[in-house]
């Protein structure tokens, strides 16, 4: 197949260089605008933060490589080409179909089984189909992607549980809780580590989230940011009291909340348990207050054990799922040689089975009533045996072909149609 | 119909029991390689659950042994659990009541089995509950008790889910690994949800008795008739228990292993024979040996 993918990401180019690569949206339609009349083939872009790939495909045209990529992309976001030449990798024919799938399927990913690249490649086949720079090859491709994904996802275990630590803090509470509208959430400190996580503690919808910090004016900052409330810090221990869920991020040297202000606090709740995800360092809850039950306390090395483990027990799954992407590809490939060459074969076929029944037809007149019934149905079946043998040479060459990127603009595909005058 | 036997449910509980196990059993190598065998165990375990109940039933229809016996009550008490956990079990997310449910079903059928049905001699049944005018009273006496003491058993393994639930927190377990359960608020309303149920129906249950012994004047040494003490230590345990529920806030483990304590008093409330005069059980046309 005629398929070559030429990118840029995370593994082989420095941050510095990807962020002068990525495309925004009005420079992707621009660059896909331009790939029309500079690149002459179907095209698919491909721009995420850890990554820049070009999708080329063309039926008997020659594609673009490393070189005129590099040169493409130096004219539109003016960077010297020969900078971006020792960073760029490509693949041809199936090697790009299960680069393609597993880039996808995450398994290329800078954190394995992250879901938003599946989401990122179906956004770059809908901008190239509005820049009109797909074709039917790169949108069955792209189409087929989106399955081995969807596949890599449900079939296997690559995808199992959140891994950022602001996910985990979140899942941490939902152990714990069942419902949040009835539920307090109290922010300590304005930690920038803590803004992520109060965003998810936020899209739970609990009843009212109380903001305190030393400095009022951050309070009010943070509390304006989230829906919240300010609270002076002075009243730390009242807000303890009517919290379900804290959120402690401050600098504080010595922990905030010690034995003693917690047994103080306790003696005064009517609240079953209190969660605290606690991201601060050092940290601001003696860890000697969870027990599980009037308290969960959760600190930062908590949560990134958890992360660690879940990373690891994705990793488990890879070889499930390069499995299930190397089937997707001998599927695709197969899928593909049939829908190109399916026509020409037809037409090659019905051809010859017309040729060749007009020739037995001839044939038996000839004979007629020299030759019994058995040994008619015996030429026949050897005028059917020749026909076979005769077009399995070419129909074979075609599927081999097919498997292999095209080398110039004469194909196999070419030579049978003029060969055996199959015109469309 | 006859032919079935205890052994024929039990079983079934038993593989059912065996299939979720299988399919929570996360590290099992098999599920890396065929991710779908997680639901063909589940929906086994659905079957073979389904085709327990079935035989329980027909059981109990066929035999209809009575509540008063301890061989009846525990049966009986049995199937009403293994109903809910096979409810349970159909909605994906509450197949841990299935998990924690069937074992204790398979216990009270256990116990049943070896306490064993009464001998044909021995098919009397205590004259309180025999049938005469106040035939109503007793069956709702019996019927309230019978419910009190599946709401209870409910409770009791609500109360453990909690309890474990509250470990897996205390060793800060990893959101989504070990036993799949119910959130600690949600286990702990459901036990307070649970007691409030029980109480009332066992104090009507139990104050219906105390009026059938009172009607049945000549009978009141049935006093001193052990499944009764139970019984009235069994509401004691309750009475404080339900204080708890309502009264001053106290942790949720507290009131996890009073429920504990309230159910073990309920099977020895069940597992006790009563001692009062008995009366030959009415003649029925399936009234007669149990199947083993």
């Amino acid at each position: 197949m005629n398929l070559r993918m030429v990118g840029f990401s995370f593994r082989t180019t420095p941050i510095e260089i990807r962020e002068k690569l990525a495309f925004g949206p009005e420079s992707l339609r621009i660059a896909l605008e331009r790939a029309n009349s500079e690149l002459l083939c179907e095209t698919v872009l491909l721009s995420t933060c850890n990554r820049v790939e070009f999708y080329l495909a063309g039926e008997d045209v020659p594609l673009p490589g490393p070189k005129e990529i590099a040169g493409f992309l130096g004219r539109i976001h003016n960077v010297n080409p020969v900078d971006l030449e020792n960073h760029i990798y490509f693949y041809d024919g199936p090697a790009a179909v299960r680069h393609l799938f597993r880039v996808t399927g995450s398994l290329d990913s800078m954190v394995l089984g992250e879901g938003q690249i599946a989401a990122q490649a179906k956004q770059a086949l809908e901008s190239a189909r509005e820049g009109g720079s797909v074709g039917p090859m790169l949108n069955a491709l792209f189409q087929h992607a989106r399955v081995v994904a969807r596949r890599i996802r449900t079939e296997t275990g690559i995808a199992q549980g959140h891994v950022s630590v602001s996910s985990l803090a979140v899942d941490f509470v939902r152990e714990v809780f069942d419902h949040f509208a009835d539920k307090t959430v109290a922010v300590i400190g304005a930690g920038k580590m803590g803004e992520l996580t109060l965003k998810h503690l936020a899209e739970l919808k609990p009843k009212r989230i109380l903001v305190t910090n030393r400095s009022p004016e951050k309070a009010r900052a943070i509390a304006a940011g989230c829906g919240g409330q300010a609270v002076p810090f002075e009243q730390l221990d009242d807000l303890l009291v009517r919290s379900d869920i804290v959120l402690s991020t401050t600098g504080a040297n010595e922990p905030i909340v010690d034995q003693a202000r917690w047994q103080r606090v306790r003696s005064q709740r009517r609240k079953g348990t209190m969660v605290v995800i606690d991201i601060a360092v050092p940290r601001d809850f003696e860890p000697s207050l969870h027990d599980g039950e009037t308290m969960c306390l959760y600190n930062i090395d908590d949560l990134q054990k958890v992360r660690e483990a879940r990373i690891a027990e994705r990793r488990r799954h890879i070889g499930a799922a390069e499995s299930l992407v190397e089937n997707e590809v001998a599927a695709f490939g197969a899928d593909w040689s049939r829908r190109r060459n399916g026509p020409v074969i037809a037409r090659l076929t019905r051809d010859f089975e017309a040729k060749r029944k007009v020739v037995v037809e001839q044939l038996m007149q000839k004979i007629a009533g020299r030759v019994a019934s058995e040994d008619r149905a015996t030429i026949e079946g050897a005028f059917r045996l020749l026909q076979n043998q005769f077009l399995h040479g070419p129909i074979s060459a075609l599927a081999e072909e097919t498997s292999r990127p095209a080398t110039g603009q004469h194909t196999l595909l070419d030579a049978l149609r003029k060969l055996f005058r199959i015109h469309d | 119909m006859e032919r079935i036997s205890l052994f024929c449910f039990a079983a079934s509980y038993a593989v059912s029991l065996g299939l979720d196990g299988l399919a929570v059993w996360r590290g099992n190598p098999v599920f890396r390689s065929w991710p779908g065998a997680v639901s063909w165990l589940r929906g086994g375990a659905w079957l073979m659950a389904m085709a327990g109940l079935v035989a329980h039933s027909l059981y109990l229809w066929t035999w209809q042994p009575p509540l008063a016996w301890q061989f009846g009550g525990l049966l009986v008490l049995a199937w009403f659990l293994a109903v809910f956990a096979v409810y349970e079990r159909s909605h994906p997310g509450r197949i841990s009541w299935s998990m924690f449910l069937l074992p204790l079903v398979l216990g009270l059928v256990g116990v049943a089995t070896l306490i064993g049905p009464p001998a044909p001699s021995d098919g009397r049944i205590p004259g309180l509950f025999s049938t005469g005018s106040l035939q109503f009273w007793n069956t709702l006496h019996g019927v309230l008790l019978l419910a009190a003491s599946v709401v209870l058993s409910l409770a009791f393994i609500a109360s453990l889910m909690f309890l474990i639930r509250a470990r897996q927190l205390r060793y800060k377990l990893a959101p989504g690994r070990g036993l799949s359960l119910f959130t600690l608020e949600g286990l702990e309303t459901m036990n307070k949800r649970l007691i409030a149920v029980a109480f009332p129906l066992l104090s009507i249950g139990m104050g219906l008795g105390a009026g059938l012994l009172f009607v049945h004047a000549s009978k009141l040494d049935g006093l001193y008739d052990p499944r009764v003490l139970a019984a009235m230590g069994l509401w004691i345990t309750f009475l404080v228990l339900f204080g708890l529920r309502y009264g001053a806030r106290f942790r949720g483990s507290v009131m996890a292993w009073m429920t504990i304590c309230a159910w073990i008093i309920l099977v020895v409330c069940l597992l006790l024979p009563h001692t009062l005069p008995t009366v030959p059980r009415d003649a029925s046309p399936s009234a007669g040996v149990l199947a083993p």
